[in-house]
């Protein structure tokens, strides 16, 4: 079971009932998860040796989903990021792949489609 | 001579108008009457006796003495009994054109040789006049920018200016005798029997709009005059032709068009792209914070749930809710926006205002050879209106008409103007394109329903909500499968006038 490692989902979103919403979502599933409202506020308080996983939230002030994307990976922070936009583009897209987003879904996501996800994404880190 | 006839002699000499010179067979000068001294300004008495010569110029002089000498010992005749025109040489050694006429008689056994002459000087000065401006007329059509031809009635080329060689790339040489067809597209064959047609009824084609060959193949915009030629007896027999080359002009209107069509294009896209994203990414988080709290709540309530998740499941719920609430205002607040847009109307003559949206739509579009028909109630009272949006809707209607329209034979736009009683006024937009299908007109007004593989269909539904937000109405009116047409209701604002009537009826 995922959350037997002790590892939690992350979910950066600056819209509060979205984040809200699915920490409620992800803990009905038995899934731990931490919410941040702003970049900064995540980067400096995520801990690195618990993160699972992070939803994502591609429009936000002050730093783009991108750009968090690849502060995470300067510093060497490897979980896998799943991108959720709604306002994709291939170029974004690509952008975000080529950063090492783990996959960009669209707004508003399936829930099914991303609880399956994140139970991937999190099985698959060592 | 004796009498009465040396008397008639006289009265004919005296009165005739040409004149008359009598001489003897050497050229010696017996009579010569009034006329004469006006035409030679000799006085008799300085001319009779002499020889006739004194009154030929110069270089005819000896030649007319040779003539005379000559039918005295051959009989050969140079003139006599015959017309020519020669030259006079006057007292004053000017010359100038005669028609002579000479004819032999006898008098006392001697022959004589009596004249007839007649003045050509003004004739010469008007056929030279003819000349002239035959010759600046067949200037004109040599410098003329546009092709100038002329055919026979069963369409022979007779005649080829510089600028048809130009436009059509045959020379004179080879287009002069051919048909002219030549100059005809295939498929534009028939034309030409029309064109021949209205000849024969003697009508005259000004300005028609279409397309011809060149030598080379390469079809041209032209616009064509023709008008018949006719005979002295008012049989037509030919045509000319004036050709302008409208090539350049129409690849003009065409680039323009297109650019009209993708700036409407941008425009809709842009009205649209930003709306759409506004509403995608205002609308989105609500509704994905919903299906987050539906779907936790569910998980919850799903087998057996303890007092404790029954309690988190409402809240999930009560959370759902507060977001349907949100997704609510931001549709309220996007409804108020629109409105807002249209509020500043003013009183406007809705005929004038629909006229000019009507040749805003159609620029550009001359060569589908539109018939548009106009039906406008004078009597309408001005209504008020935002007069952009209004225009915008009429624009957006007529243009969706005549892209309607482009795939049928006989293209006819009809708008009509008229009172619906006391309160309302009506506008009809008539097409005579293929008309709506049942699955297109039962959505016309939704956004997204197109019948045009590139149009964002999202015009009618601007239409609507422009309409709407004038207090009218606008709808599709079943047509009997032929041509689309839209009524457009608008409300008459009440006037002083309208009370006063309604006091006194």
């Amino acid at each position: 079971m995922t959350g037997g490692k002790g590892r939690l989902v992350y979910v950066l979103d600056d819209d509060e009932a979205v984040r809200d919403s699915l920490c409620f979502l992800l803990t009905s599933h038995g899934i731990a998860c931490e919410a941040f409202g702003s970049p900064p506020e995540f980067l400096g308080g995520f801990d690195p040796a618990r993160a699972g996983c992070l939803v994502l939230d591609l429009h936000m002030p002050w730093l783009s989903g991108l750009e968090v994307l690849e502060k995470l990976r300067s510093r060497g922070v490897t979980m896998p990021v799943i991108v959720v936009s709604g306002r994709r583009n291939s170029a974004s897209d690509a952008a975000l792949l080529e950063a090492g987003a783990l996959i960009v879904l669209n707004k508003p996501v399936d829930v099914g489609e991303l609880l399956a996800l994140i139970r991937a994404a999190m099985d698959a880190v060592p | 001579m004796i009498g009465p006839t040396d008397q008639l002699f006289d009265v004919v000499m005296a009165t005739a108008v040409d004149g008359v010179i009598v001489i003897d067979e050497r050229g010696g000068i017996k009579a010569y009457n009034p006329a004469c001294e006006k035409l030679f300004g000799y006085a008799p008495g300085e001319v009779l006796g002499r020889n006739v010569s004194m009154l030929v110029p110069a270089p005819q002089r000896s030649e007319h003495d040779g003539h005379i000498s000559q039918y005295r010992n051959t009989g050969e005749k140079h003139i006599i009994g015959l017309s020519r025109e020669v030259n006079g040489q006057r007292k004053d050694l000017s010359t100038f054109p005669m028609y002579l006429s000479v004819g032999e008689g006898q008098l006392d056994g001697a022959r004589i040789f009596v004249g007839i002459i007649h003045d050509l000087t003004a004739l010469r000065a008007e056929t030279a006049q003819h000349g002239e401006a035959s010759s600046l007329l067949a200037q004109i059509v040599r410098y003329s920018d546009d092709a100038i031809l002329s055919k026979t009635i069963d369409g022979t080329i007779t005649s080829w200016n510089a600028a048809a060689e130009r436009i059509f790339g045959y020379s004179a040489k080879e287009a002069v005798g051919k048909h002219i067809s030549i100059l005809i597209p295939d498929r534009l064959l028939a034309e030409e029997a029309e064109i021949l047609a209205k000849l024969h009824a003697g009508e005259e084609i000004r300005h028609y709009e279409t397309v011809r060959r060149r030598r080379n193949g390469e079809e041209i915009f032209v616009s064509l005059s023709v008008a018949p030629i006719k005979d002295g007896d008012g049989h037509i027999v030919g045509a000319s032709k004036t050709v302008r080359d409208f090539s350049e002009k129409r690849r003009a209107e065409i680039r323009t068009r297109e650019l009209q069509d993708q700036l409407a294009h941008v425009a809709r896209l842009t009205e649209m792209g930003q709306m759409s994203a506004a509403i995608a990414h205002e609308m989105n988080q609500p509704l994905s914070a919903i299906m987050n709290y539906v779907r936790a709540a569910q998980r919850l309530l799903a087998s057996d749930p303890m007092p404790r998740q029954i309690q988190t499941a409402r809240d999930a719920m009560a959370k759902a809710a507060t977001q349907t609430g949100r997704a609510g205002t931001i549709i309220r607040h996007l409804r108020e926006f629109m409105e807002k847009r249209s509020i500043q109307q003013s009183p406007e003559d809705i005929n004038a205002v629909i006229e000019e949206a009507v040749g805003l739509a159609l620029v550009g579009t001359a060569q589908l050879k539109i018939r548009v028909r106009l039906d406008m109630d004078p009597q309408l009272p001005k209504l008020r209106i935002n007069k952009v949006q209004i225009q915008q809707v009429m624009v957006n209607l007529v243009r969706n008409s005549i892209d309607a329209m482009a795939g049928v034979e006989r293209r006819e736009l009809s708008l009509r103007t008229e009172r619906l009683g006391p309160d309302q006024a009506r506008i009809i937009v008539r097409d005579s394109g293929p008309g709506l299908s049942p699955e297109i007109f039962s959505n016309l007004f939704q956004p997204f329903v197109t019948s045009k593989l590139e149009g964002m269909g999202i015009g009618l539904n601007i239409c609507r909500s422009i309409v709407e937000a004038h207090g009218g109405r606008i709808r599709a009116l079943p047509g009997n499968g032929s041509g689309a047409t839209f009524e457009i209701l608008l409300p008459v604002p009440p006037t002083p006038e309208d009370g006063e009537n309604d006091a006194a009826s």
